[in-house]
């Protein structure tokens, strides 16, 4: 006899992955980033200065773009569809809990982005390769290839917040089409909160509406800053990486997947499978 | 001894601002080693006892228990195994996957659970599409797969809701011998089922449900003692029951 939380886990994350990895969807999407990476060595072809940066630019937005299309059309289809076909009854028929199961969801299908990270991001290094082959000259002088990895790394961190946060939509809504409309949403306000905030707090016109800066404040905490996660134009320019800001960031985003998924057990706890 | 007790069940559903019940106060005893059919006609509240029972659901009042482990509370599931009314997998998995995941989530070790599970499917005569995946399965086999994933295991208490639903006459035939082989086994058994003739011939006592509540507990003779046949007893208590709301 076997058992334990862990090995729960372990077995839905397992049957989550192989589902979807065998999902014809996937392979689409990965034709499209490999399309997309065709499109990178023409665009890039265009631009005489800035080869590289562009380049660079280009081919993680692409790595980006492709996660973004798994989370909103793959992955909240997963688990919606789990809960309106009933295929939860077969799990939670089992010794399996209903928090083991969120866990074991998210683990196959955050695996499943990372992978896709993984292969989308060496095919954007081989497209930056490509696209700077005989130009090298165009190269950012301090480019590197472990900042540009680095960058895919948080682009695929970035990507598991947003997976979190959807999970947290699916576990609220009860339209699969509600928990993609918000998770867009989110992500949308997400990449420009910091921005909105830094406008909001410096632009001396709003400085009297305590009420509109409290709210911006309030917004900022609740949407994940996605933009601090992006780091191409560290990477195309080969800038240098300041450590503490990025542990700052990796800590931010384990609590935020952390606190997403707790609060997705937590309701999913209380919710009727009729 | 009580292998499944329901003790005063009642559940509510909110519609819209409108709160119905759909269960009234169900009190019902299944004693182990038993087949017990459960029927009604749709509508009756069937599924919705049998989703309570299973915890996927919770009542508004009332507790549930399966060899003293009350539902909700203990885990209770590696002593069932159940099958849907319509069977729902993961479709890009294959059979033997599935019955795979099925047999280690209820802690069998992968030696032992690979074994029972080419028995099983031998035993549902899936052996051949074992290896397909399930988007190709027929929905007869489909339903096949989930009495498999049920039996895996071998676990004490059954729980089948509509299990002869989509099958054919031979697929029915398959699935009455192998309850009949559970009861051999001294498993427990409670299955829902619209097909009053299996209901009849399957089972050891019956429970008839009609909007919610239970009308009839007991031997399946004494049941149609005063009828022409079992289908005349279940209409007659049914309609009896319809024109005394109605009054």
């Amino acid at each position: 006899m076997r058992g334990g939380k862990m090995s729960n886990i372990f077995l839905i994350a397992r049957i989550t992955f192989k589902e979807c990895i065998r999902n014809r969807a996937l392979y689409g999407i990965f034709l499209l980033g490999l399309l997309l990476f065709t499109a990178n060595i023409i665009i890039t072809a265009m631009f005489s200065w800035e080869l590289g940066k562009v380049a660079v630019d280009v081919g993680l937005s692409v790595v980006s773009f492709s996660g973004l299309i798994i989370i909103f059309f793959l992955s909240i289809n997963a688990l919606s569809n789990d809960l309106d076909r009933k295929t939860i009854y077969m799990i939670l028929s089992r010794p399996i809990n209903r928090s083991q199961y969120i866990l074991g969801k998210y683990t196959g299908l955050g695996l499943i982005i990372l992978l896709s990270s993984a292969i989308l991001g060496i095919c954007a290094a081989l497209s930056f390769k490509l696209a700077t082959a005989g130009h090298e000259a165009f190269i950012p002088m301090h480019f590197s290839w472990p900042v540009f990895f680095l960058a895919l790394t948080y682009l695929s961190l970035s990507l598991l917040v947003l997976l979190a946060i959807s999970f947290l939509w699916v576990s609220i809504t009860t339209h699969p089409f509600t928990a993609v409309l918000l998770s867009m949403l989110s992500y949308f306000i997400g990449q420009n909160v910091e921005n909105v905030k830094n406008m909001i707090i410096k632009n001396q016109m709003f400085e009297d509406n305590v009420l509109l800066i409290k709210v911006t404040d309030f917004i900022s905490w609740v949407f994940p800053n996605l933009a601090a996660f992006d780091l191409k134009t560290t990477a195309a320019y080969g800038l240098p990486v300041n450590a503490s800001y990025l542990f700052a960031v990796a800590a931010y985003g384990l609590s935020y997947i952390g606190i997403c998924l707790i609060l997705t057990m937590m309701i999913f706890q209380r919710r009727e499978l009729a | 001894m009580r292998a499944i007790q329901f003790d005063n069940i009642w559940k509510d559903f909110k519609i819209g601002m409108k709160r119905t019940t759909v269960l009234h106060g169900l009190s019902l005893d299944i004693n182990s080693g038993e087949i017990f059919g459960f029927l009604g006609p749709n509508g009756a509240g069937k599924s919705t006892a049998i989703k309570l029972l299973l915890n996927f659901i919770k009542p508004t009042r009332g507790t549930i228990t399966l060899e003293e482990l009350i539902v909700g509370q203990d885990p209770f599931q590696h002593l069932i195994g159940y099958s849907a009314e319509t069977p729902c997998f993961y479709e890009n998995l294959t059979g033997r996957e599935t019955l795979l995941f099925a047999g280690k989530a209820s802690g069998m070790g992968r030696g032992a659970v690979q074994e029972r599970a080419e028995d099983v499917l031998r035993r549902l005569d899936l052996l051949a599409a074992g290896s397909w995946p399930i988007k190709t399965y027929s929905k007869g086999m489909k339903q096949r797969l989930g009495l498999a994933v049920a039996l895996v295991h071998e676990p004490r208490i059954y729980v089948l809701d509509e299990p002869m639903s989509g099958l054919d006459p031979l697929g029915r035939r398959l699935i009455t011998d192998v309850i009949f082989e559970l009861r051999e086994k001294g498993k427990t058994v409670f299955f829902s089922s619209h097909i009053l003739s299996d209901v009849e011939r399957l089972c050891d006592r019956i429970g008839v449900l009609n909007k919610g509540e239970l009308l009839y507990c007991g031997e399946v003779d004494v049941f149609s003692r005063n009828a022409a046949t079992f289908e005349d007893a279940f209409i007659n208590l049914i309609e009896g029951h319809e024109r005394g709301k109605n009054v």
